[in-house]
């Protein structure tokens, strides 16, 4: 283009600029590129690695040293490459349930609660759940439902169900290992951890599995599930197995709150029982205590009675024994003359009268054990 | 325009403008003989070299620690090269072409499937398997491609699950061992007495990942020794009714047991309380009734004693008494001869006898 032009041109004073216009161009062009190439070389051989990750440096595809956080080189233009592995994060895979929202008002993606959750939030998950893509979210929901029921259902070794969700928190301890000899690795811890959850849940009793066992099932489980991992060469540490939760299914629920409700009556009941037996019988015991001491009290009294009349008797009979007839006469005439005043009428009848046997209960003659007046 | 003019402009043509198409021709062609006889093996793959359809050379990197002399013994006799190593590599250009496998862990991922088990109860299996191209050479040969291999497996387990369950009863696959279970109540121990195993879940998965691995080995696929993994196993949606009905009929009966023993306890308590308070009242009574017992007799003794020492003056003084506390305010008829009024005649006084 540039020789056409100078041909073209007649004039050797306008070629001539032309030429150191070019060459000017050609400085510029050749400094810029000079320097595009500089800026490249120095961007692909320095690279940062964050506080929380290492990094993997590969040689032409072949792994040739790993690297702490910080500046680093490498050499530039694709002969070296990184990769940058959060070792230090501590990530988490969630089983029978998912968290949509985390903070202070978490949201959760479960069966229960799959009605509040908004077509937007689910349609976030259709790429995580593996789900396939769909415009009726009532569709959607329902596969949202049938994968979290394979999770959470369980056969437990009685061969009831149990529902169990739980969470697994794991570190990359060899990131070399978690790279190189694993493919899709969170899925495997995934797979890995459902078939751990599902040996342990089925070898114990539904009671194990919600109650009794979650403890001993939470530290099996981790230790099973590591070593499957390790077993993989995955470089993958487990830092912890939780139980979120472990139930019942939901209709079967009721009953199960039945049995401890249940128990809890059985209690009460007792309880009741104990409370009446402890207030009745102690105050049966005072009554008791009260009957005893009323007869001894009424021993006492009747024998003083006795003594203290037996003793007046005496001590009248004492001076009666001096004076016997006069003593009886004043005595019957002292009770004569305080008993008739008393009396209202007085009917003095004579032999015929008395005869007829109808005045016989008056007679003042008559004795007190039924005795002949003489 | 002279041509001394145009010999001097001549002078100042750019050098890269002289014999351009030729020396670029060239170079393209340099660049693309380079590009075609080096090629990079990754940390995650392996490799095979052909040279025009024949395989010259394996590049493993291997997975378990003899695969790679396996390799060797089986095909260095055949004139294949087998080396280890990711990295930078070099082949004929143009002649000899590679593919590249991957090396790591891979993942096979089945369908759940509804499979009955020997005791007729049908249950959703969902298995997943760690799988890992063990001879590239043969996986080129007789797969080709990771999707044709996701088949092969898919066939391969699948049947291979299918004949391990459908064989087997439900608890087999469900419990590991004998291990007696434990339960909150004892009354619940019955419920756990639902026979005993004689494989359990690991032996059959080992069975599964053995005859599994048998078969995939023509297709120069590995299964990682505990790479088989069941994912799920639940009842079919009519069993889980069924069994949630009959959990529900088993708690409903336990929380019935603990009502009436609860009522039960009630009545021994409220029972043994009513004899308790009967014991004592009616030991109070005795108690009591002896001592007045014993009292009255004293009391008897004593007036015995006492009046006994001269009876008819006794007599008199209580008749005397009786006279007293019964004759008043009513009517008196005295017979004219009652010894009251004897003294009326002068005759007789009332203590003659």
């Amino acid at each position: 283009m540039i020789e056409e032009i100078i041909e073209n041109t007649q004039n050797e004073k306008d070629a001539k600029e032309i030429i150191q216009t070019w060459r000017q161009v050609k400085k510029v062009g050749k400094l810029a590129l000079s320097g595009l190439l500089g800026a490249t070389l120095l961007w692909s051989s320095i690279y940062t690695v964050q506080p929380e990750a290492e990094g993997v440096v590969q040689r032409f595809g072949a792994y040739v040293r790993t690297t702490e956080p910080g500046f680093h080189f490498k050499a530039p233009f694709g002969i070296e490459s990184v990769t940058k592995v959060p070792v230090r994060t501590v990530q988490k895979e969630e089983f029978g349930f998912r968290t949509l929202k985390s903070g202070l008002d978490s949201q959760y993606l479960s069966v229960n609660d799959l009605d509040k959750v908004s077509a937007n939030e689910l349609n976030d998950f259709v790429k995580e759940l593996d789900l396939k893509p769909e415009r009726d979210t009532r569709a959607l929901k329902e596969q949202v439902k049938t994968l979290l029921k394979s999770e959470y259902l369980m056969l437990t070794g009685d061969l009831n169900i149990a529902d169990v969700e739980w969470i697994v928190q794991y570190q990359i301890k060899d990131p070399v290992a978690y790279l190189f000899n694993i493919k899709e690795p969170s899925n495997s811890i995934r797979d890995a951890s459902q078939a751990v959850m599902r040996r342990i849940i089925g070898n114990g009793s539904i009671d194990e599995a919600i109650t009794i066992g979650r403890i001993e099932n939470e530290s099996m489980a981790k230790a099973e599930l590591q070593t499957l991992l390790d077993q993989y060469n995955s470089g993958i540490h487990v830092v912890t197995v939780k139980l979120q939760s472990s139930n019942p299914p939901e209709r079967v629920r009721p009953a199960f709150n039945q049995v401890n409700e249940a128990m809890q009556q059985k209690e009460e009941k007792i309880n009741n029982a104990m409370q009446q037996y402890n207030n009745e019988v102690p105050r049966a015991i005072g009554e008791a205590q009260r009957t005893i001491e009323q007869a001894n009290g009424y021993a006492v009294e009747r024998v003083n009675e006795a003594q203290g009349n037996v003793d007046k008797f005496l001590k009248v009979l004492e001076e009666y024994t001096k004076a016997p007839e006069i003593t009886r006469q004043r005595l019957y005439l002292e009770t004569m003359s305080e008993l008739l005043p008393k009396i209202r009428d007085k009917v003095i009848v004579d032999d015929a009268g008395l005869n007829s046997g109808f005045y016989r209960m008056f007679n003042l003659d008559m004795q007190p054990q039924g005795g002949e007046s003489k | 325009m002279s041509e001394e003019q145009t010999n001097k402009l001549q002078e100042y043509k750019p050098r890269g403008l002289r014999k351009p198409l030729i020396k670029t021709a060239l170079m393209t062609l340099g660049l693309i003989t380079g590009l075609s006889s080096v090629y990079v093996v990754d940390q995650t793959q392996q490799a095979v070299v052909t040279q025009l359809g024949r395989p010259v050379k394996v590049i493993t990197n291997p997975v378990t620690e003899n695969q790679l002399a396996e390799l060797k013994s089986t095909y260095e006799s055949k004139g294949v090269v087998v080396e280890e190593g990711p990295g930078l590599r070099f082949k004929l250009p143009f002649f000899q072409t590679v593919k590249k496998y991957e090396r790591r862990l891979l993942r096979w991922n089945g369908l759940p499937e509804e499979i009955p088990t020997k005791d007729k109860k049908y249950i959703w299996m969902d298995l997943t398997a760690r799988w890992y191209i063990a001879d590239p050479l043969k996986f080129l040969e007789t797969v080709g491609t990771s999707e044709q291999a996701q088949a092969r497996l898919d066939d391969t387990i699948d049947s291979a699950v299918r004949n391990a369950i459908t064989s087997r009863d439900l608890l087999e696959i469900v419990r590991t061992d004998n291990r007696p279970m434990q339960v909150t109540e004892e009354e619940l121990r019955e419920t756990t007495n639902v026979g005993q195993i004689y494989e359990g879940r690991t032996e059959i998965v080992k069975e599964i990942t053995m005859i599994s691995k048998e078969a995939c080995k023509q297709y120069g696929i590995g299964i990682h020794e505990e790479g088989v993994l069941i994912k799920g196993n639940i009842y079919v949606e009519s069993v889980k009714k069924t069994v949630e009905d009959r959990m529900i009929a088993e708690r409903s009966r336990i929380a019935e047991k603990y009502r009436s023993e609860g009522q039960g306890e009630y009545e021994r308590i409220m029972g043994k309380k009513e004899r308790e308070i009967k014991r004592i009242s009616s030991e109070a009574y005795r108690t009591a009734k002896t001592v007045e017992g014993i009292a009255d007799a004293e009391a008897l003794r004593i007036y015995a004693d006492g009046f006994s020492q001269d009876p008819e003056f006794y007599r008199f003084v209580r008749t005397l008494e009786l006279y007293k506390n019964s004759l008043d305010g009513s009517k008196l008829i005295i017979g004219i001869n009652n010894p009251l009024l004897n003294l009326l005649d002068g005759e007789n006084s009332p203590n003659n006898e």
